[in-house]
């Protein structure tokens, strides 16, 4: 019997095609599934700072909605994703990547972790999510790529693990390449180090006067925090520039002892966020 | 000159991205302030808009907001656009390019908008500038120099015109390639500029919806006066509501959609830049007319240089001076 065109061709959900409702509300009709993979580079050997944080950041969200998921590693997991861009989940006959698209599916699954926010909450939150993408997640780029450091005793060595000779060095080139093309638009190409870890602090700064005193950002879970969770854990246990990010975020306890929250809802391990945490 | 840094006098600012903590000057460096001249290299206005570039209309609401005493320059002048970019701001033989460098550097000589916000309030500012600077701004650059009826029929045909030959191939390249560029990093993945404007349109959606239900029916962003994020959102949004765009129709949704936001716009522009708005036509030819002279002049000695020195080749050559 031939198979049906959902069953031998998956559905591609991107955040950005996640507008075509029809797609969506295919996957809308049908319960979690429990073998829900997500796919990302490999930890140990390969995976870079804003990848693993957006990794972490998607895995939070899951976990926040007590979704099943089983981490998938992949060598090629960049190039497997519908957008460039890692993580990604495959559901049934769904992929759909990034953090805004996974929300968005699974959402339209009726599991949301914002139906008692107000409009304004929600648009509060937005505008904060694209505070952590503007500013964390285009820092942590520059770090990686832009920092010669950085790029030469890290980032080259991790992103060119996974091919061999001269391959590696041709990969390293063009992602460094495409890399600088997104910070040149962004403003962030010709920023300086000093400038970037600045920018960090503010965003830092920024971050924890609206959490306060709460313990999350808008009294329950978002996925705001799953988004901060992610980044500021990543930057915590980074192996590119620890210290001037240790030294950061060592003056914004609150937002310490709100990931240290986070990570033991998580069972990971909260060793890196007990040394910076002032007893 | 030295600063007085007392606890009292120190200021949280927070403009785009960048969040400073700035030390207000003593009074006599205000004084000082007070009497010096600046100057503002802008991209002219129409259609209703101070200035085509929406950094230039920012940098300009930011001047006059903050009453910063500067000469607007436009960049319709060979003098102007030969030696500065736009926006551009110079003080004494400083130059400061792009809004942020303008509003940070305006901002560390006292005039600071932002000054009494509360930390709540500055946070709040940082998130939404990410906001617009990541959803409007795509959607703007993309229908001004991307979207080929738009960028073919309206953009480009009056920037040829209003700025300077060959400053205006420069310049509407270079905006072209940078607008490219952005819209490339965001959708790298879709080739179809269709399905592309549709992304954007609805990302501009989600963040007008915010800033609208965020301003509500406050006269500015944090009632009493206008700061720099009332400054960004102006930017962003007037060129919408104000542009005789082509192939999409934002304009009529901002104005049935969020009114507010077309109220805000009308409000900033009663008060802050009416007189640059009635005026802005007769500003490009009072400019104009008044570098008319030189201007006639740089063409003409390149146009009679150029015949000179053909016409002389012309003749050596013909006579057997110059073997080819």
């Amino acid at each position: 019997m031939p198979k049906s065109d959902s069953q031998s061709k998956p559905h591609v959900v991107s955040p950005k095609l996640i507008s075509e409702r029809f797609t969506i509300e295919l996957g809308a009709q049908e319960p979690w599934p429990n073998d829900v993979k997500l796919y990302q580079p490999y930890e140990v050997e390969q995976i870079l700072l804003p990848d693993n944080a957006n990794s972490l950041a998607v895995q939070a969200f899951l976990q926040m909605c007590h979704l099943q998921y089983q981490v998938v590693p992949r060598a090629n997991a960049e190039a497997m994703s519908p957008t460039g861009k890692v993580p990604f989940i495959k559901c049934g006959a769904f992929v759909v990547s990034e953090l805004e698209g996974i929300v968005q599916f699974v959402n339209n699954r009726g599991i949301t972790l914002t139906d008692k926010l107000n409009n304004e909450e929600k648009s509060d939150m937005r505008a904060y999510m694209c505070l952590v993408h503007n500013v964390l997640e285009k820092a942590e780029l520059y770090i990686c790529w832009m920092d010669n450091e950085a790029y030469n005793d890290v980032t080259s060595k991790r992103h060119g693990s996974v091919y061999p000779w001269p391959l590696n060095h041709i990969q390293n080139w063009t992602k460094r390449r495409a890399v600088m093309k997104n910070l040149k638009v962004w403003n962030w190409y010709d920023k300086k180090l000093d400038e970037v870890f600045q920018e960090v602090e503010n965003a830092c700064q920024a971050l924890s006067d609206r959490l306060d005193d709460k313990e999350y950002f808008f009294g329950n879970r978002t996925e705001l925090d799953a988004l901060v969770f992610g980044h500021l854990y990543s930057l915590c246990t980074t192996c590119v520039r620890l210290k001037n990010f240790q030294n950061i975020l060592k003056k914004f306890q609150p937002l310490l002892k709100y990931c240290d929250r986070i990570c033991k809802l998580m069972d990971k391990d909260t060793e890196c966020l007990e040394d910076l945490l002032t007893k | 000159m030295s600063c007085e840094i007392t606890l009292e006098n120190i200021e949280c600012s927070n403009s785009g991205n960048s969040f400073n903590i700035v030390f207000p000057l003593n009074k006599a460096q205000i004084m000082y302030n007070k009497f010096m001249k600046y100057q503002l290299n802008v991209v002219p206005g129409d259609y209703g808009l101070v200035s085509l570039d929406p950094e230039c209309t920012q940098s300009i609401l930011y001047t006059r907001i903050a009453k910063v005493p500067c000469d607007i320059k436009l960049l319709s002048s060979y003098r102007v656009c030969t030696f500065y970019s736009a926006p551009s701001f110079v003080n004494g033989k400083e130059v400061f390019n792009g809004y942020d460098a303008i509003s940070s550097h305006l901002r560390s000589i006292q005039y600071n908008l932002d000054f009494g916000l509360s930390s709540k309030q500055c946070s709040e500012t940082m998130a939404l500038s990410s906001m617009i600077l990541q959803k409007l701004r795509p959607l703007l650059e993309f229908i001004m120099w991307v979207d080929k009826r738009n960028n073919e029929e309206l953009i480009n045909p009056w920037h040829m015109k209003v700025l300077r030959i060959p400053f205006n191939y420069y310049y509407t390249k270079g905006k072209r390639e940078s607008a490219t560029d952005l819209i490339e990093a965001i959708y790298d993945f879709e080739d179809n500029p269709e399905i592309i404007k549709d992304y954007l349109i609805k990302a501009a959606t989600d963040c007008l919806t915010s800033l609208s239900s965020r301003l509500g029916k406050d006269d500015y962003f944090f009632k009493k006066s206008p700061t720099s994020l009332d400054i960004l959102v102006y930017g962003y949004v007037s060129p919408f509501l104000k542009l005789p765009l082509n192939s999409v129709d934002i304009t009529n949704m901002i104005k049935s959609l969020w009114p507010n936001l077309e109220t805000f716009v009308k409000r900033i522009d009663a008060k802050y830049l009416g007189d640059l708005i009635d005026n802005e036509r007769f500003l490009i030819r009072e400019s104009r007319t008044q570098q008319n002279d030189d201007e006639v002049s740089y063409s003409a000695i390149i146009i009679l240089s150029l015949s000179a020195v053909s016409l002389v080749l012309t003749f050596a050559v013909n006579k057997g001076f110059i073997k080819l």
